[in-house]
């Protein structure tokens, strides 16, 4: 197994490659390759490099977006209409903000790289956002919102999974819709990870009426959990070996 | 997309109709976009509201409170030129029954230790703490140091 943890993204970026018979400093090339890409995405949508695009297009500098800044903006209108609007990157304070999906999105990007070189075995996992290669699969562990040392679930992911809440540094959710955000902890398993990445932070947010959509959204589960420490999960939502809640 | 139009198909046959006649947004041809708007409405329910145009030939309007299977949601269309070039669910709200439905469960604890007893090996690690970075290093390494030494 080769590891790699790359600081980018305001986060820590994990990859785990099994190389399988490929040469070891194939891979390791691969995962520079990898990791320059996130670094280029890191360029040009960070909000907190002045001169990243994003931040000149929060500034009204921008009169004709990258094809990277449409297609993640395509993305972002996307994932605001399947989530109801709970994921709305244009209801933030400061303008136009896809982090919630663009981290996800540039982990699959990542993977690709690696998978488009050769690797058959893999998992990204960009601070949480988690991928993994076609045919994979892997345990994740879902850390427990109030418990350190602890999960609050184990999840199988053979394509991605994502987990989104009120951080430890503060709030760092809004609701569009003008209420409370219904959940400290949300994670969502399945589909692509720019998706379950969008749709974690919706299900923060919307806490049983973003959960609704997901029950009718075939390929993703989730759960959620209060802050009076209650879970919610779709009824296909296997929480993982030893958990009360798959009683 | 195609999702977006299945969950549309349950709450507004019509509607639904006409736009997959305008092919599948995000895929055709160039999309014609209206600047974002910040503000979110509250629709009344049963009146459908039209507001000003937002540019040339361009017009906004949210349609009324439909029933879908868990609830109650409201749609908004923006057309120009006689397109369909912005759809947006406006409102969503979940019915009580669904909530009333939904089975909670107290938040199950599962320690790292225990679970490494079971013969359960973590790949990977998410959570809502996990952005903090310096926590995430951490868990990270001590997940290295268990997996590979």
């Amino acid at each position: 197994m080769i590891t790699r943890a790359e600081p980018v993204m305001g986060t820590v970026v994990s990859f785990l490659v099994d190389p399988a018979d490929l040469d070891s400093a194939h891979v390791e090339s691969l995962l520079d390759a990898a990791a320059a890409e996130l670094h280029r995405l890191d360029d040009r949508f960070s909000t907190w490099k002045p001169d990243s695009e994003l931040s000149r297009l929060r500034r009204g500098e921008v009169a004709a977006p990258s094809s990277l800044m449409r297609e993640v903006m395509e993305r972002c209108e996307a994932a605001r209409d399947t989530t109801a609007g709970y994921f709305d990157p244009w209801a933030l304070a400061g303008g136009f903000d896809p982090t919630g999906l663009v981290k996800g999105w540039a982990a699959e990007r990542a993977l690709a790289v690696l998978v488009d070189g050769g690797v058959t075995e893999a998992l990204v996992n960009a601070g949480g956002d988690i991928c993994v290669s076609p045919g994979s699969t892997y345990d994740v562990g879902v850390q427990h919102p109030s418990v350190r040392d602890a999960f609050c679930a184990v999840i199988r992911v053979d394509s991605a999974a994502a987990t989104s809440g009120v951080y430890e540094r503060g709030e760092h959710l809004t609701n569009p819709f003008g209420g409370e955000v219904a959940a400290v902890s949300a994670t969502v398993v399945g589909g692509r990870l720019a998706e379950a990445d969008a749709f974690a932070t919706a299900l923060a947010v919307g806490g049983a009426a973003v959960l609704a959509l997901l029950e009718r959204i075939p390929g993703l589960e989730g759960f959620f959990i209060t802050s009076e420490g209650a879970l919610y999960r779709t009824s296909g939502m296997d929480l993982g070996p030893g958990s009360v809640a798959n009683a | 997309m195609r999702r977006v139009l299945t969950l549309l198909g349950a709450t507004a046959a019509g509607f639904t109709s006409v736009v997959a006649l305008h092919g599948t947004p995000g895929k055709a041809g160039p999309i014609v976009r209206s600047a974002p708007t910040t503000t979110t409405t509250t629709p009344k329910p049963g009146a459908p509201t039209t507001t000003a145009p937002a540019g040339p030939g361009q017009a906004t309007a949210i349609g009324p409170l439909e029933n879908y299977s868990y609830g109650v949601m409201s749609v908004k269309v923006v057309i120009a030129n006689h397109h369909i070039v912005g759809l947006h669910v406006e409102k969503l709200q979940t019915l009580d029954s669904y909530s009333q439905q939904l089975a909670s469960y107290a938040v199950p604890i599962l320690k790292a230790e225990v679970l490494k007893a079971q013969g359960i090996r973590i790949n990977a690690v998410t959570g809502a703490t996990y952005t903090s970075e310096a926590y995430a290093y951490s868990i990270q390494g001590a997940l290295d140091k268990l997996r590979f030494k």
